[in-house]
Order: C-alpha cells, then sequence, then structure tokens
C-alpha cells in the first residue's frame, strides 16, 4: 500500500487539530463563534485567561496581529494567564515557535482569579479602560468579574466559556452586578454531512423469490483454507448520498 | 527573572468612538434584532422613525458615544442621553425561591381599571416610566402574580410605554443578525454562525490575499474587510453587469475607510476571465488600469505570474452554479490555501464535493452545517429559548492540494 504526506501551510484552524492537548481545548466551532461575537479584527487588544493548551489563543492571536509598529494605539495584543506552571511554558514555547513574538502575545504564569491580571508589560492600571474583548474559560468564572469590568473599554466585550450550566448561570449573575448589558448565552454544534456510495436496489414485482436455501455445511474444511468470496462493496459505485455522521460535536 | 526583552506597549486610554455626521448608526430597539434600524449617511436636522408614533432627531444623535442609550423624554420632546441600562436584569440576590401562582388569576380583561382613552390622556403629560407605575398601581391582578410574572408584565408594559433605543456602531456581525431577521434572502440565508464559520475555516486573517465571489449583499466582502484591513488584499469578483451594485452591507460599515477598502480591493469582472483565455488578440480596455488588471490576471492564469494568486477561496451565493464558478476561480487559489463555499442549499455542495472528491484535489474536506441555540439565563429561569433558527446554510470547506 502507498503511503503518502502532504505538507500543509500552518493555519490557525489546522494548529487547533494538530496541537498537542494538555488540556480539552475549543474547536473551530466555537472558536469562530468567539471571535465573531467579541468582534476581534486587527489592532484589538485582548485578555485571556487560562491559555490551556492555546488553541484559542493561537486564533485570536492571528486575528488582532496588526504589524502596524509605528501607532501604538493600533497594535494588537494578547495577554493570556495560565496558572498551571507546566502549560504556561508549553504554550509560551508553542507561541515562540510558531512565530508569535512578544510584541503579540504576554503569557503570564497567574491564577487571575487570586491576584488579578497584572503582568510585566503592563500594570493593571495601565490596562485600565483599555482592553477590547476578555476571554475567560476558568472554573470560577464569576470571581474574576470586577476585575474584568475594570479593564474593559466603553463597548468591550466579555465571553464566558463554561461546560456547565452552573458556571453560566453565576457567571452571568456577576456580569449584571457589574451592570453588563446584552448578556447572551449561545450553544453552537457542528453537525458534518459524509458522502456515501449506495446502490439501491430495484425492487422486483414480478416474480416469486423463495428465500435461499443454506449451504450445507463442510466439517472438513478449516476457516483459512478456504478463500471466502470477497463481499466487499466497490466503493465507487453506486448512488452518491449525504447523510449526517452520528455525532454533533 | 524576566528572560523576555521587556516590551513597552504604549497605548492611549482607547478613546470614545463618537457619532459623526456621514457615520451609518444602527438604533436597536429591545434588544430584537428584527426592530434593528439602520441609518446610512446619518445627517443632522433630519428625523428617523423609530417606533411607531416617535421619531428621533438625528441632532440628538449626532456627537453620543456609540453604545449609548437614548430615551424619549416627553417632557422636552426629545430624546436624551441615559446614564445607566434602562433596563437591568434581575440577579438571584433579588430573588427568592418562586413565591405564589397563577392558581387565582382569572384573564377576563377586567383587571386594568384605566381606559385605553384614559392612558392615552396620560401619555401627554407623564413620563414613560410614571405612566408604567400608574398601570401597575390600578391593576387589580398585578399583586396576585408571582414576582416573575409581575416582571414579565412591567417588561411588557415599559417595552410599549417607555421608548429607550441603543445606538450601536454597524458591524459585520450586527448587520448580519439584522438581515438574517429583515431580510434574509438578501444575505442568501446566512445565520450569525454560519459567517463566523466560514471566516474561520477560511482563515481569513490580515496579511493574505483572498478571493471573494458573494451575493450576500456585500455581507462577505464587509466581514473580510473587518479582518484583514488595512493590511490584506481581497480580489473581488462579481459578473460584469452587477459589479457596482448588490454591496450594501459593506458601505455600511464605517471602519475601514473608504480610502482604505479601496486600497484593498481589486474588482474583477467575469469577462477578465474570458479574456485571458481567448486565444485571438482582443482590443485593449478603455482604461489602462482596467487593461492592467486583465493582463495581470492573464499572466497569473497562464502561470507567469503570482500576483493574484490567493491565500483563501471565499465563495458565498445561492444564484450560481457553484461547480461552474470554482472551476474557473480555482486556479487562483495558492495550493495549500483554504477555500469555503456557502450556500442556504445543499445538492450544490453534494456535486462540488463529489467533484472534488474525484479530482483528488483537496484535504480535509468537509460539508458542515451549525446549529445554534441561544438560552435565557436568569435566576430561576434558565431554559433555552422557545424559537429557535432551525437553518444557518451549508458550509463546504477545506485545502487545495495539487494531485
Amino acid at each position: 500500500m502507498d503511503l503518502f504526506l502532504f505538507l500543509l501551510r500552518p493555519t490557525p484552524t489546522l494548529w487547533t487539530l494538530a496541537l498537542p492537548h494538555r488540556t480539552q481545548i475549543l474547536y473551530n466551532v466555537d472558536i469562530g463563534f468567539i471571535a465573531t461575537m467579541l468582534r476581534l479584527k486587527p489592532g484589538c487588544r485582548v485578555v485571556e485567561a487560562g491559555t490551556g493548551s492555546a488553541s484559542l489563543s493561537h486564533t485570536m492571536a492571528r486575528i488582532i496581529y496588526n504589524s502596524d509598529s509605528t501607532n501604538a494605539r493600533r497594535r494588537g495584543h494578547l495577554f493570556t494567564f495560565e496558572y498551571h506552571e507546566q502549560r504556561f511554558k508549553d504554550a509560551r514555547e508553542e507561541f515562540r515557535r510558531n512565530g508569535f513574538d512578544e510584541q503579540m502575545i504576554t503569557i503570564t504564569h497567574q491564577d487571575v482569579c487570586a491576584n488579578g491580571f497584572e503582568n510585566k508589560v503592563e500594570t493593571q492600571e495601565q490596562m485600565k479602560g483599555s482592553i477590547d474583548a476578555i476571554f475567560l474559560d476558568l472554573p470560577k468564572p464569576h470571581e474574576c468579574i470586577q476585575n474584568v469590568d475594570r479593564l474593559l473599554r466603553k463597548g468591550g466585550r466579555f465571553c464566558g466559556f463554561s461546560p456547565c450550566i452552573e458556571q453560566i448561570q453565576k457567571t452571568a449573575d456577576a456580569l449584571r452586578k457589574n451592570d453588563f448589558i446584552e448578556i447572551r448565552t449561545f450553544e453552537v454544534l457542528n453537525k458534518v454531512y459524509r458522502e456515501e456510495k449506495v446502490n439501491f436496489q430495484v425492487p422486483d414485482f414480478t416474480f416469486i423469490k423463495e428465500a435461499p436455501q443454506p449451504e450445507p455445511e463442510d466439517i472438513n474444511m478449516s476457516e483459512t483454507s478456504q478463500a471466502k468470496p470477497s463481499k466487499k462493496k466497490d466503493k465507487n459505485s453506486g448512488e452518491s448520498v449525504f447523510g449526517p455522521v452520528r455525532e454533533m460535536r | 527573572m524576566s528572560d523576555i526583552n521587556t516590551v513597552v506597549l504604549t497605548h492611549e486610554r482607547r478613546p470614545e468612538r463618537i457619532v459623526k455626521e456621514g457615520d451609518s448608526v444602527v438604533f436597536v430597539i429591545n434588544n430584537e434584532p428584527s426592530k434593528n434600524i439602520i441609518e446610512q449617511n446619518i445627517r443632522v436636522n433630519r428625523k428617523i422613525k423609530l417606533f411607531k408614533k416617535n421619531s428621533i432627531n438625528t441632532n440628538d444623535v449626532i456627537g453620543i458615544a456609540y453604545d449609548s442609550f437614548l430615551e424619549f423624554d416627553s417632557a422636552n420632546n426629545k430624546f436624551t442621553v441615559l446614564d445607566k441600562n434602562p433596563e437591568p436584569e434581575p440577579t438571584y440576590s433579588d430573588e427568592e425561591e418562586v413565591v405564589g401562582d397563577n392558581k387565582e388569576i382569572f384573564d377576563d380583561n377586567q383587571a386594568q381599571n384605566l381606559t385605553p382613552a384614559q392612558i392615552e390622556e396620560l401619555k401627554k403629560t407623564m413620563s414613560g416610566k410614571d405612566i408604567v407605575d400608574h398601570i401597575v398601581q390600578n391593576s387589580k391582578s398585578f399583586s396576585g402574580k408571582t414576582q416573575f410574572s409581575q416582571q414579565k408584565y412591567l417588561k411588557k408594559k415599559k417595552k410599549k410605554y417607555m421608548m429607550f433605543v441603543k445606538v450601536v456602531e454597524p458591524s459585520a456581525a450586527v448587520l448580519c443578525e439584522t438581515y438574517f431577521e429583515k431580510k434574509s434572502d438578501k444575505i442568501c440565508n446566512m445565520r450569525l454562525d454560519a459567517l463566523s464559520q466560514f471566516l474561520v475555516l477560511g482563515n481569513v486573517f490580515s496579511h493574505t490575499q483572498a478571493l471573494i465571489f458573494e451575493t450576500c449583499s456585500g455581507l462577505i466582502y464587509a466581514s473580510a474587510l473587518e479582518r484583514m484591513a488595512p493590511h490584506g488584499k481581497i480580489i473581488r469578483v462579481a459578473p460584469d453587469d452587477s459589479f457596482r451594485s448588490h454591496l450594501n452591507i459593506s458601505q455600511l460599515i464605517n471602519h475601514p475607510s473608504e480610502e482604505v477598502k479601496n486600497n484593498m480591493t481589486i474588482g474583477i469582472p467575469f469577462s477578465y476571465f474570458g479574456r485571458a483565455k481567448a486565444t485571438e488578440t482582443l482590443t485593449p480596455l478603455n482604461k489602462q488600469q482596467e487593461q492592467e488588471k486583465s493582463e495581470l490576471l492573464k499572466a497569473t492564469l497562464t502561470g507567469s505570474s503570482k500576483i493574484y494568486m490567493c491565500d483563501s477561496l471565499l465563495v458565498a451565493t445561492n444564484h450560481f452554479d457553484h461547480t461552474l464558478l470554482v472551476d474557473e476561480l480555482w486556479p487562483l487559489l495558492q495550493p495549500s490555501g483554504s477555500f469555503v463555499i456557502y450556500s442556504s442549499f445543499r445538492e450544490p455542495l453534494q456535486a462540488l464535493y463529489s467533484k472534488l472528491r474525484a479530482d483528488r484535489s483537496t484535504m480535509m474536506m468537509q460539508l458542515t452545517e451549525t446549529w445554534m441555540r441561544e438560552f435565557q439565563v436568569l435566576p430561576h429561569r434558565t431554559h433555552p429559548q422557545m424559537r429557535t433558527s432551525s437553518a444557518s446554510g451549508y458550509i463546504l470547506s477545506g485545502i487545495k492540494v495539487i494531485p
């Protein structure tokens, strides 16, 4: 059998599918939706916690990348925080190897719920009122909302991602207490369709067909010595039909 | 110890974005996209109809910050800026467990003491908030309702008697939601989640060159401009006869500016593809710029130039044959480039899928549909929304390879 390999140019979407998982990651369905709802574009200043396996980080950083280094006000930047030391180191190394330098991404080893969003490059005071979007994928995002409120500019957007509805409820509550508006909650799923070739049998209404008699078994034949007639379907014959794959993820 | 060079990021606090004359503005009413009103090119001293019996004077809008709330002040007959959210939602600390139920409430239209005529009189003198209070006081059934029922009642009355509106800057996302609710066929029924998938699967980023063909009134063009400006190039392909039309949505976004949009875009009519393949010599085109473009296209298609080769192929249409389109545009897509083809119909994408598979010219090809559900999350009242749209459209995506 011939084996072959394709070398593809890396993109953030491919990276999400290929990266080594250190945590459960966000896939492109959620990433796309988050990027649109946060209104990400070149020049945005974004805060993210926790970095995790940096799946979302790569796409966000690529979207907000703006090479206008002469005008600092237009330069996009991602401040990302991870409280697990090894994951922090792995992500930092990945950013470096994937071509995101410190001008683009500042990753900090920190627990944002306990210690806020202070980092080496900007103090919280400097960040105050200047952040366009904040994304939290944490066990207790509701504990950070006051801080989030302080950092966001007017019209800035917050997004929280939680697998459990209880966390969503607590986060929504905290957002309301801090006068956030337009609080919406969504679930998005991807439905994939697959092509199959099917030969539809022509029903024969004219002849009486009897069920075929079972073949008499020869006890002396062993399975291996007798080549069974191949029953493999010819994959390329038949009508093309599309149906959804079993799971929506 | 810092093992990175200290990066100094200087920035000024983001200035508030202010409504300027000439901007396009979206008025959001009750957070219902179907009620959004879009005003293109806002000018002073005009009236815009927002409510059944009320218009807003543009002078009340120009000069205020985007994302502000405006409320109608009946005493002064104008809309004024509010300094806080006019409709704060309840939090858990406001709510105890549900008290009461609707066992004793009979709906016989007798609950309200005030007649419609009396309420009309009140409108002349009282503010919206006071009218609502008055109505609540005159309702016999109000105190018997559960607190959630009371909130729902208040919300309904506020909607009717208090007029407030949010002023929002148009973005592709807001425009997509608005059009999806009001005129979805103008955007080929592309729902917001489909648009968001389209952009990510198409790898639409700055510093790339994207080839766009769409019949979504400029929605895809606008989204790509937002994601790519100012460093990026868009080759926009369109039929000759509708080249300058059907771009409404891209004219409704304030950023990037017209100048940047023009710098970023190379428009190529269909006929240039025909010209590139013509064997006999053709008369040159009228404008020198157009002739240059035509020649560059030919050079790219014959392989002597890479100038119009694109990193992404973005096609979104319900009106043209997808297979024939992609056949023609495919040579302009770089190998290892991404393609996304959107249609609200699955059959043409299935045909294209089968063809591309047979050609073995793609990797990671997928035919997908996104499913989206919105939830109401309120204390003791968290549940999926009653109405959910069933169709977001279909996307065929993948990566081009040389077989």
